[in-house]
């Protein structure tokens, strides 16, 4: 193929990440948002008052319990997830014979003090972003097929760039601004390396959390196409009975409840009920995943109408274990904020890896390189700068759209693709320069401006916000601050370039 | 989170310390190394620095937890250091030497 062993994996290194660098960028920004999912499904939906102190899981799911028993009669089960020290409400998915989503499902948040839905904006809030991660938006399977591919070809770009990078360890702590292409190689070596243990975790995980779907043959070898057997091999004590068609009123679930949180020492999750409202119901509940690494750990199972244990599973399987652990790992829901913050910063560091990635592949080669080279300048604005710009228009839709508007969240859904649409067609109509300069001026405006945006269309300001102690609305503003902040920064980089500096020969092939 | 933040400190003194010892940024930082070369070993110095953070943040909680959040910690502390060398070379040797003495001081509570 090429000469040397470098040369070639300096190949593969551009080539592989230059194909499906777009797509990585998107999915690396919106798993770094995913990192605060709850925080950010809190933020969309400001109707839900903030509420100091530890929230009472029982009582929220017994209020959420007796608003089902009418609103969600009829439906064979009810999932709940209960809130807890992030999430401020408890999400409700049922199905119906009539209504709901394309799938027939209807996905509500009740307040955790009412159990109702009232008045609660409809939004897909941070359960849009975590979506896309993985689903791309594009219907099932092959949305996450492509999403695996993507992390199967970043595995290959992180360890060929590791050998094309070749210096990344001696030059550490490196970093020499205002030089043109070597600058841009800086950033891409050091935002690579510095969190490159991160980088090689969150690409190996990603792949496996999606294993079963790119890898399936084990399956198909063991179970054949009896995917019921599978599942209950996969995840025992899920087990539902088959309704019996006798009516019989659901028992006390605040108390079942009460005694799963006893027996799991420590906070609940998700609540499965099945049957409601027939005499064959069944109440599961998880274990909550900030207690261990590993996700799905453990779960009993109540009957629904005597509330008697039916029985308690933990997980012990060593295999079984090691694939939650990378899975935990990937989510990263476990122990404290602290570690939340630093997925989200190395997330960053990810995404900007790609980013400075893309650029340094134009910066490096000729102005005038023909159509692929214009072609990949123009994506690259309309991309890194279009997708930044779109989820800050995702947002104020949020703020924006009226409360009671029909489909409401397919409305706030279709504004970040259009806006990104609109950013992909402007980076190809303008000049390069003009393109990432309007780019990153309004990528700052729409983050810089969001917060007093949120101020007033809720009345639940910065200032609101830290007087009453209401960290997760002040923590998402002022992260909304520092991001319209950084680019502000890049576009004054941008507008005041530097002396386009000549970079010694030697220096091109590292 | 005081074990948090000795395990943070301690990997700025260390990374600061390894930088030291780098061709390049020693002479960027106006640091004469010499004097202290002779003394103490400066690059196993550092390392010792580094391996007392990842020990210190595993030892103060759930250790698995712990070598997940150390991971990170050690990424943000290098960043800074590689910030405080490329645009304030003269505050590395201040700042790692800071830092070494107020993870001292937070050590005793930081179980």
């Amino acid at each position: 193929m090429k000469e040397g062993f470098r040369q070639s994996m300096a190949w593969l290194h551009n080539w592989s990440g230059l194909l499906i660098g777009w797509l990585l960028f998107a999915i690396a920004l919106t798993g770094t948002a995913a990192v605060f999912r709850p925080e950010t499904s809190n933020w969309m939906r400001p109707e839900i008052a903030h509420h100091a102190g530890p929230v009472d899981q029982a009582q929220a799911l017994g209020a959420a319990v007796s608003y089902l028993s009418s609103a969600g009669k009829g439906a064979p089960a009810w999932y709940l997830t209960a809130p807890d020290d992030r999430a401020a409400f408890t999400q409700a998915i049922f199905s119906l014979p009539r209504g709901g989503d394309a799938n027939g499902y209807r996905t509500l948040a009740l307040d955790p003090r009412t159990g109702r839905p009232d008045g609660i904006r409809d939004t897909l809030g941070g359960e849009f972003f975590y979506r896309f991660h993985f689903e791309l938006k594009i219907p099932y399977p092959w949305g996450r097929i492509l999403a695996s591919a993507a992390a199967m070809v970043m595995l290959v770009a992180l360890i060929s760039g590791i050998i094309t990078h070749r210096r990344i360890f001696a030059d550490f702590f490196t970093l020499r601004p205002r030089k043109g292409q070597r600058s841009w190689l800086d950033v891409h070596n050091a935002l690579g390396v510095l969190a490159l243990p991160f980088h090689l975790m969150i690409t190996f995980t990603g792949i496996m959390t999606l294993i079963t779907l790119t890898m399936p043959w084990a399956i198909v070898a063991n179970y054949g196409s009896d995917m019921a057997r599978f599942y209950e091999d996969m995840a025992p004590g899920f087990s539902a009975r088959p309704a019996l068609g006798k009516a019989a009123p659901l028992g006390d679930v605040a108390a079942m409840v009460r005694d799963a949180r006893r027996r799991m020492d420590g906070q609940i999750s998700l609540v499965i009920i099945n049957n409601p409202g027939d005499a064959a119901a069944t109440v599961t509940i998880s274990k909550h995943d900030d207690g261990q690494i590993a996700y799905a750990a453990g779960r009993v199972t109540y009957d629904g109408v005597s509330g008697r244990l039916l029985s308690a599973y933990a997980e012990d399987r060593p295999m079984r274990k090691l694939y939650d652990t990378f899975y935990g790992l990937h989510v990263g829901r476990f122990g404290a904020p602290v570690t939340r913050w630093l997925y989200f910063i190395c997330g960053l560091a990810l995404t900007a890896t790609i980013g400075s990635g893309l650029v340094l592949w134009t910066v490096k080669r000729s102005r005038n390189g023909g159509l692929g080279y214009h072609l990949v300048e123009k994506l690259n604005i309309g991309v890194v700068t279009g997708l930044p710009v779109a989820a800050a228009a995702f947002l104020w839709a949020n703020r924006l759209l009226p409360v009671t508007m029909a489909q409401r969240p397919e409305g706030e859904v279709r504004v970040f693709f259009t806006s990104w649409v609109l950013m992909i067609l402007a980076g190809f109509i303008l000049p390069r320069r003009i393109g990432w300069i309007a780019g990153l001026m309004l990528c700052a405006a729409a983050w810089l401006l969001l917060p007093p945006l949120s101020a007033w269309t809720t009345g639940r300001g910065m200032i609101t916000s830290l007087l009453a102690g209401d960290w997760q609305f002040f923590g998402f503003d002022t992260v909304s601050l520092a991001i319209g902040l950084m680019f502000a920064i890049a576009c004054r980089h941008m507008v005041r370039p530097a002396p386009a500096a000549r970079v010694p020969r030697r220096m091109q092939a590292a | 989170m005081t074990g948090t933040a000795t395990a943070l400190l301690l990997a700025i003194a260390g990374f600061g310390g390894l930088s030291l010892t780098m061709a390049r940024h020693s002479r960027q930082a106006a640091f004469d190394g010499s004097i202290i070369a002779r003394r103490v070993p400066m690059r196993p110095l550092s390392w010792l620095l580094i391996i007392a953070s990842a020990i210190i943040d595993m030892a103060k909680g759930n250790w698995r937890f712990g070598l997940v959040e150390w991971i990170g910690l050690a990424g943000v502390a290098a960043a800074i250091v590689m910030l405080a060398q490329t645009y304030r070379p003269r505050l590395v040797f201040p700042l790692a030497g800071a830092a070494f003495v107020l993870s001292l001081l937070l050590m005793p509570f930081s179980s």
